[in-house]
């Protein structure tokens, strides 16, 4: 009796894991067609004078850092930005580069 | 810089969308990288060309990329009649087709026919009608494009070789059409006043 009470234990606490296990990763889990690492996707129309949206899709498990990160688009010269936010730049790293205050940016954690 | 984000201290467990609006302003196959890249010092970090981080300054974390290819909204074709050789006179017929719609069509459209001097010089054209006065200026304003709208221009051939080249560019001027200002051989001397429609190199062989 003393072992089955304890294999019970045992078997309740393997789920318990395993059931924390599958939730983790559940959330953890992106919207469908999102892979890990970076991705870029665009919405609107390739055509010169049309609305292009581009939308950088971040997605880097245990990444956290504390140390300056920064996720930058490269080459976009051949664009206009047209949207109204101004970005999150506290270091002011833009104060290194050209003057370019039209712009924005817009960030939405795709998490429910 | 609108196409860099700080994602210091963010936890991107979780999928994160980034979003940029934006409007094509030419025509190109290009790549675009995205990265995420760390570093212990913003100073330290160089750029190639203003918005384009150098990624040897940095540590790159991890990158993305997307081939994408931009396109003109109109297709601007050339012809050319007459004596491909220096000093004589070529009659070039020139086709537009399409549409101009978008949050950027402000009304005003013209073509324009631009070459060094030393290339082509301008003789003579059709319905240069411009507020210019220029003859290689044509004025699209209210013009129904969806067929094709052909314009000529007669030019004498300055120089000789396999490739000798003129460009024709259809622009709408970003403010008032006073802001744009010629330079005295005929091309556009500020173009960040205008927003290009199409814009095409043609060259011909001239002897």
């Amino acid at each position: 009796m003393h072992l089955r009470r304890s294999h019970l234990a045992l078997l309740a606490a393997l789920l318990i894991v395993v059931a924390g296990f599958v939730g983790y990763t559940e959330l953890s889990k992106p919207p469908e067609g999102i892979s890990k690492g970076i991705s870029i996707s665009t919405e609107g129309s390739p055509v010169v004078g049309k609305d292009l949206r581009f939308i950088i899709t971040v997605w880097v498990p245990g990444f956290t850092s504390r140390a300056l990160a920064f996720l930058s688009i490269d080459d976009v010269h051949t664009f206009e930005v047209v949207a109204g936010d101004i970005g999150d730049d506290p270091l002011e790293l833009a104060e290194h580069l050209e003057p370019h205050r039209e712009g924005s940016f817009g960030c939405d954690s795709l998490r429910p | 810089m609108p196409n860099i984000w700080n994602l210091t201290g963010k936890d991107l467990s979780a999928a994160t969308r980034f979003v940029l609006e934006t409007t094509p302003t030419w025509a190109a196959e290009q790549r675009l990288v995205a990265r995420l890249w760390v570093t212990g010092n913003v100073s330290a970090v160089r750029f190639g060309s203003p918005g384009v981080v150098d990624p040897t300054s940095v540590f790159a974390y991890s990158s993305g990329a997307l081939d994408l290819t931009t396109t003109w909204p109109l297709q601007v074709r050339a012809t050319g009649q007459g004596d491909f050789s220096v000093g004589r006179e070529l009659n070039l017929t020139v086709t537009v087709r399409g549409q101009v719609t978008g949050p950027r069509s402000s009304g005003l459209l013209y073509l324009s026919f631009e070459t060094k001097p030393t290339d082509y010089e301008v003789v003579s054209s059709t319905g240069g009608d411009n507020p210019w006065g220029l003859a290689n200026v044509w004025n699209l304003t209210g013009r129904d494009l969806s067929g094709d709208e052909t314009f000529r221009i007669t030019v004498t051939p300055r120089f000789s070789g396999n490739r000798i080249p003129f460009d024709l560019r259809v622009w709408s001027p970003r403010a008032s059409w006073s802001s744009v200002r010629f330079s005295p051989d005929g091309t556009i001397q500020n173009l960040d006043s205008v927003f290009l429609w199409a814009d095409v190199t043609v060259d011909f062989a001239i002897t």
